[in-house]
């Protein structure tokens, strides 16, 4: 959000830098990520060691295992939502801040007042597509877990691809992907509800 | 002043996040066999080598991998180009009966995640006897609604005086959109063409489904395969990791400001 400001220089390698995970292939980073997570030589493990923590079997553990991968995950996306936000706050036009600049508001009342809601639309989209992203996980759990621990990290695409393409279960399979379906249906419709109420 | 300081400190850091797993990633495999397996991690090979990569081309065979991601990638990118593009082009210039109903029907459709359909699909596919070829790959990625929509907006906003102008020269329907829509649409199709590359490049799940034998696997699917294997390898696998990501890290680098641009169209219109 904070790349729109007329402050900063760099921007093009800022965003660059934030653009890299977005296009990279998931299933390498998620090979990436996996050792980042490693319990004995992992990244994450070593800096939290500097801060005193003790090693934690991150994928390994049924509690932290669903976190680690959300964590990657929104690592991966965040510069994809930032070009989204830039997109929307291009869209408030700037005379409204320029009428409350003239009413004498702060920098602070202008981002609660205008910016936040202004935003909103944006916010709410990718709110839902970040949603339906995640029902769709597929590659972060078959690489880092496979599922486990004890099913832990089992995604619904997961589930269905095990039974209809491991072990041929075409039928529960399929029953599987209608669910899958009416619940990314139910996410699209309140989105586009939402959309219509606020144009 | 302050605030500025701020600014570039978050920044900064937020960038440092984002870029760390990438730079081990690469110093990694240039490491020997458990040089990267140490605490605390370290960043720099040393000594270096180029021993992972020799192992993954020579004694793995990627290349095939590579070839066949390469391969696969660059003609669905070409044969969706052009199929979205005479579709687009026909929904937004021509009328003809139910063309309303055609392309509500097609946008509706967008709401079905790809996912629900590959069991049909492989269904489909298996019945004509398309497993584990390379058109199982490239008939389902043929065309999508998403390019088909986003090729229709653009062409509409072209003005009909320019197909007409064409008519009255004496064109033919093939030659107004191969020599006045094409030209005009490029920006469009670049940006619909870098998504698909990179669509098919990095896709995991469907040709993990059908894609059966190992001289047929994308790169993915063979990266997938090996690190069920070399799970105590972090260099081999980093090296494997590199080469996955090169081309496409290349792809974005080369045409990013179109990239962006698709994604905030995207964002905006749908």
């Amino acid at each position: 959000m904070l790349l729109n400001s007329k402050l900063v220089k760099f921007k093009a390698i800022f965003r660059l830098s934030y653009f890299i995970p977005v296009v990279t292939t998931l299933v390498a980073v998620a090979i990436v990520w996996r050792f980042i997570y490693h319990p004995r030589f992992g990244i994450l493990n070593y800096i939290l060691s500097l801060a005193g923590i003790g090693q934690i079997d991150w994928l390994g553990d049924t509690a932290t295992a669903m976190p680690a991968i959300v964590l990657m995950s929104v690592w991966k996306n965040f510069g994809y939502n930032m070009i989204i936000f830039i997109a929307g706050l291009q869209n408030i036009p700037e005379d409204l801040y320029e009428a409350a600049s003239i009413e004498g508001a702060s920098g602070w009342q202008k981002f609660r007042s205008i910016t936040l809601p202004m935003l909103a639309p944006t916010t709410i989209f990718i709110s839902i597509i970040t949603m339906i992203g995640f029902f769709q996980f597929f590659a972060e759990p078959y690489i880092m877990t496979q599922g486990g621990p004890l099913n832990s990290t089992l995604s619904i695409v997961q589930y269905m691809y095990q039974e209809g393409f491991r072990w041929w279960n075409m039928g529960y399979s399929a029953s599987i992907a209608f669910i899958f379906f009416f619940i990314i249906m139910l996410g699209t419709i309140i989105q586009l509800k939402i959309q219509k109420s606020t144009e | 002043m302050i605030k500025k300081y701020f600014l570039y400190a978050f920044l900064v850091i937020t960038s440092i996040v984002t870029l760390v797993p990438f730079i081990w990633m690469i110093g990694a495999s240039f490491m020997f066999e458990g040089k990267a397996s140490v605490f605390p991690p370290i960043f720099l090979p040393d000594p270096f080598t180029t021993i992972q990569y020799k192992i993954l081309f020579e004694r793995l065979n990627v290349w095939r991998n590579f070839f066949n991601s390469l391969f696969l990638s660059t003609i669905v990118t070409l044969l969706y180009i052009t199929f979205t593009s005479m579709a687009g082009f026909a929904f937004a210039k021509y009328r003809f009966t139910g063309k309303k109903v055609l392309f509500n029907l097609l946008l509706s459709s967008m709401i079905i995640p790809s996912q629900v359909t590959m069991l049909p699909l492989f269904l489909m596919l298996k019945s004509m006897g398309l497993i584990n070829t390379y058109m199982a790959i490239i008939i389902p990625g043929l065309a999508n609604i998403f390019g088909i929509f986003l090729i229709r907006q653009y062409c509409i906003s072209i003005p009909d005086s320019l197909i007409e102008a064409a008519r009255i020269d004496g064109a033919t329907d093939f030659q107004i959109y191969r020599k006045v829509i094409l030209p005009l649409a490029v920006p469009i199709l670049v940006t619909l063409a870098i998504f698909s590359f990179l669509g098919t490049w990095n896709d995991f799940l469907w040709p993990l489904i059908v894609l059966t034998d190992d001289s047929m696997y994308t790169l993915p699917v063979s990266l997938a395969n090996l690190m069920l294997e070399h799970t105590k390898d972090p260099e081999l696998m980093m090296a494997g990791s590199v080469v996955t990501i090169i081309p496409v890290i290349i792809v974005f680098l080369a045409l990013q400001k179109y990239y962006i641009k698709g994604i905030m169209m995207g964002s905006v219109k749908e």
